[in-house]
């Protein structure tokens, strides 16, 4: 977890790196955890986000990147092993647990969170998120599918358009 | 130490110093979110993981995710852990419909059905008249058993696909 105390985090202690978001919330988390950002990663290689300057995530409310960091505090210890050969089945269950109740949220939250992994660039969370898209989506008609995600209900012309969709591709369950 | 789940109710741990409110944050978040709207790189990742009939309908629903549907067609960008479908054409049907049957799916791919169009170009074969040397679409779907299917008198050719 990481400790909130800021400063000399070079010597000894975990390196730590601030992460400033787009209404201007800072957070300061390891340099590991911050690492699983691609985007990020680079910038932390060069020394970038230690001491006073925090690196700006313009694109990233702070809602969401408290979210997004959650995930990568969970995850950097596993990542740090190169995906973790030696892991113990008790790592893996507590991990998938985790990731399970982690994308358990609200839509919205859901589509921050798609757009951040995104923008920063988190291979596993994007995975995540768009597993459980995908979940949503499973089982369900046009209809449902458009319901489940807020779609505005179809204008006549969207709802022909669909028909007309299904009839040239000629998809149909019997 | 405090619960990372907790973050609706209570600052998280790691904010140091905040410059907004982080409720506000939270209720601005529940507004302005189209997934009609979402990046096509993002829809095909997440129409990857779909199988065939859940992707069939993603790409019916509006414009935008058909674009998405259809690169994900047209790539095929589909997760290779899906299981195979078997294509087959049957007496009771016209010639150019193929239904496809999904194993591990028993009560929804069964129905599925799809009308070949000869000027389709990923589905351009007439299922009666090729053989069953059928190009297949995905060639990891070939180590399925073709037996089941060829027990079965009404299906007079068969081949395995993946969408």
């Amino acid at each position: 977890m990481a400790a909130p105390e800021s400063g000399d985090g070079n010597n000894g202690a975990a390196r730590m790196v601030t992460l400033i978001s787009s209404d201007n919330t800072r957070f300061e988390v390891e340099a590991a955890a911050a690492s699983l950002s691609q985007t990020l990663q680079l910038t932390i290689l060069d020394g970038g986000g230690g001491g006073g300057d925090g690196i700006p995530l313009p694109n990233v409310d702070s809602a969401t990147l408290s979210k997004v960091l959650e995930y990568c505090i969970k995850h950097a210890p596993a990542a740090a092993n190169g995906g973790a050969p030696n892991a113990t089945a008790v790592d893996r269950a507590e991990l998938e647990r985790f990731d399970n109740e982690f994308v358990n949220i609200d839509q919205s939250v859901l589509y921050s969170l798609i757009m951040a992994a995104h923008n920063l660039e988190i291979e596993g969370l994007q995975s995540l998120v768009a597993k459980k898209v995908a979940d949503m989506i499973k089982g369900k008609s046009p209809m449902e599918i458009r319901r489940t995600l807020g779609f505005p209900d179809p204008t006549p012309e969207e709802q022909a358009e669909m028909n007309a969709h299904m009839l040239e591709y000629g998809w149909a369950y019997e | 130490m405090k619960s990372m789940h907790g973050l609706k109710l209570s600052r998280p741990p790691h904010v140091v110093e905040s410059g907004g409110e982080i409720v506000d944050a939270f209720m601005d978040s529940s507004h302005g979110r189209d997934w009609s709207q979402l990046q096509q790189d993002l829809l095909c990742r997440i129409f990857s993981r779909l199988d065939l009939p859940d992707l069939v309908y993603s790409g019916v629903i509006c414009t935008y995710w058909h674009l998405s549907y259809s690169t994900v067609r047209r790539f095929r960008l589909c997760s290779g852990n899906l299981s195979p479908y078997l294509v087959y054409s049957s007496a009771d049907r016209d010639s150019h419909t193929a239904a496809l049957y999904n194993i591990s799916l028993p009560t929804r791919s069964t129905t599925l059905r799809s009308r070949i169009r000869r000027s389709a170009a990923a589905l351009s074969w007439d299922p009666l008249k090729v053989g069953s040397s059928l190009p297949t679409s995905c060639s990891t779907c070939t180590s399925s058993t073709p037996s089941a299917a060829l027990k079965s008198p009404s299906r007079r050719r068969s081949m395995y696909a993946r969408c």
